[in-house]
């Protein structure tokens, strides 16, 4: 009588499965930590909230088919990493608004023609400050009358994906192009006088970490904000699409240098790329505030037609 | 300032009032364009299909003269006024960037990467001679003047030009071109 093999019970391909993927994930996690310096181990940084929850799932999974060891390890290892993502970011609350200034950022994406809709947005939010990343000379120009109400401006046009520019409402102290890092991308610095208070604001779009050349490019780029910050305290405000998320050392090393601290909590507000792939949500749109300032509110607006989302900051000075 | 809103379409849409071909003459094609959707203040939304030309510049901007639309399809300029419907093409004039104008609602225009000229209220308020024999690089524009660096294949080497804003005199520029082109209409 021929001997059949026993067919893998349902019991068995979830050990099988669970173990696999567990396993996988654990690897993933620890790579990502251990290597989180390293291109392009890096980039895996940036979604560790996505990693979260897969850990999370993986580790029921692996208890249901009683992995025990392996469980036990995704339990360890989504506490660790729910603890940097879901503890990471400032919350906003109200306070005196006689102090604040409201900040309005979007990379517009240079080829993006819906220039009416980002005019909707910032004419919707009424933001004090205007900064924008990629923006091409046809982009200054499609801001229309709306130089009239910002009058005080900087910007840097230029036909690759790093103009930059900055509108303010209020009379700027200070404000400069400057190129910063290795491969000298325009940063603007800038000092705006809102309502007789001075503020600091930089806006800064370095490069996508795609490459080891343009990874580095990056972090040079962002030493080159904390350095800059770290000259004169005061209060502060950087934005931009950091092409970094706040879990990046990188970035770690920007906030934690120039006393800095990234604003927005939720899952909404780590969603600002790409538009439309929510499964690769990633916040590289950022409102970094100095810790002598309070966040009262932190939202990623609607889609203007860009692979980006932009966002609005509104914050306050507690002490004024 | 027209306040008309507009949305740029991803192309022609399915269902609604039956497009417009910008110029009328291009229907015969039936080929897709860039496709605007424009919602006056007063009556009902209008599609246009507007024939491209042959640069990726494409964006929709608020003529200097606070009625229209200056609306340019990859490159090919359109005058447009988005409440009676009325488009017309700038024959001739191939639009590769755009500057604003400090202080002014005017807006400089690149044209074929070779001269420029200055859109006005009533048109084209000046227009300079050939410049550049293939582009521009390092275009910067200040409160008076627009300076930057002009391409001669002649010496494969960039050239330093200026062009007063008021007047459209310019000096500079890559040497040995041919006689200055025309503005557009």
């Amino acid at each position: 009588m021929p001997e059949t093999k026993p067919r893998m019970s349902r019991w068995g391909d979830l050990r099988s499965w669970a173990g696999a993927v567990g396993w996988g994930l654990t690897g993933v996690f620890v790579v990502s930590v251990v290597g989180q310096r390293a291109w392009p181990i890096e980039l895996t940084t940036h979604f560790w909230p996505q990693l979260l929850i897969l850990l999370s799932v993986g580790g029921l999974l692996a208890a249901a088919a009683r992995l025990t060891l392996l469980a036990g390890l995704q339990g360890l290892a989504a506490v660790g990493l729910g603890a940097m993502v879901l503890g990471s970011g400032t919350p906003t609350g109200s306070a005196g608004q006689e102090q604040a200034i409201t900040v309005f950022f979007a990379n517009v994406e240079r080829r993006n023609p819906q220039s009416h809709s980002l005019l909707e947005r910032i004419r919707a939010a009424d933001p004090d400050v205007i900064a924008l990343a990629e923006t091409d000379s046809v982009w200054l120009a499609a801001l229309g009358d709306l130089r009239l109400d910002y009058p005080h401006q900087v910007a840097r046009p230029r036909s690759d994906n790093f103009g930059i520019a900055l509108l303010s409402r209020w009379p700027l102290e200070m404000g400069e192009v400057v190129e910063g890092g290795e491969l000298r991308l325009p940063s603007i610095v800038a000092r705006v006088d809102v309502r007789g208070s001075p503020w600091r604001v930089i806006v800064t779009h370095p490069i996508p970490p795609a490459t080891p050349r343009s990874f580095s490019g990056r972090n040079s780029q962002l030493a080159w904000v904390a350095d800059r910050l770290g000259a004169t305290p005061m209060r502060t405000i950087v934005v931009g699409d950091l092409n970094g998320t706040r879990w990046s050392p990188y970035v770690r090393d920007l906030t934690s240098a120039a006393g800095l601290q990234p604003l927005g909590r939720g899952l909404r507000s780590l969603y600002t790329w790409p538009v439309g792939a929510p499964l690769l949500a990633l916040q590289l749109d950022q409102c970094l505030v100095s810790h002598d300032v309070q966040g009262v509110e932190y939202r990623v607006l609607e889609s203007i037609g860009s692979d980006h989302y932009p966002i609005l900051c509104r914050v306050v000075d507690p002490s004024a | 300032m027209v306040s008309t809103r507009y949305e740029i379409l991803d192309g022609l849409p399915s269902s609604g009032p039956v497009p417009r071909w910008i110029p009328d003459s291009w229907r015969r094609r039936g080929a897709e364009g860039v496709v605007l959707r424009f919602h006056p203040q007063q009556g009902p939304p209008w599609v246009g299909n507007f024939r491209p030309g042959m640069t990726h510049c494409t964006a929709v901007l608020p003529h200097p003269n606070g009625a229209d639309l200056f609306v340019v399809a990859g490159g090919q300029p359109y005058v447009v006024n988005p409440e009676s419907g009325a488009a017309h093409a700038s024959r001739g004039v191939v639009v590769s960037a755009l500057w604003p104008i400090e202080g002014s609602p005017d807006l400089l225009v690149e044209r074929q990467g070779q001269e420029f000229f200055r859109l006005g209220r009533d048109g084209v308020a000046w227009h300079t001679r050939r410049l550049s024999w293939d582009g521009f690089e390092d275009v910067h524009v200040g409160a008076n003047r627009v300076w930057g660096q002009a391409w001669s294949p002649a010496n494969q080497a960039w050239h330093p030009f200026s062009v007063d804003l008021d007047t459209g005199r310019a000096t500079g520029g890559a040497p040995g071109l041919p006689e200055p082109g025309h503005a557009g209409d």
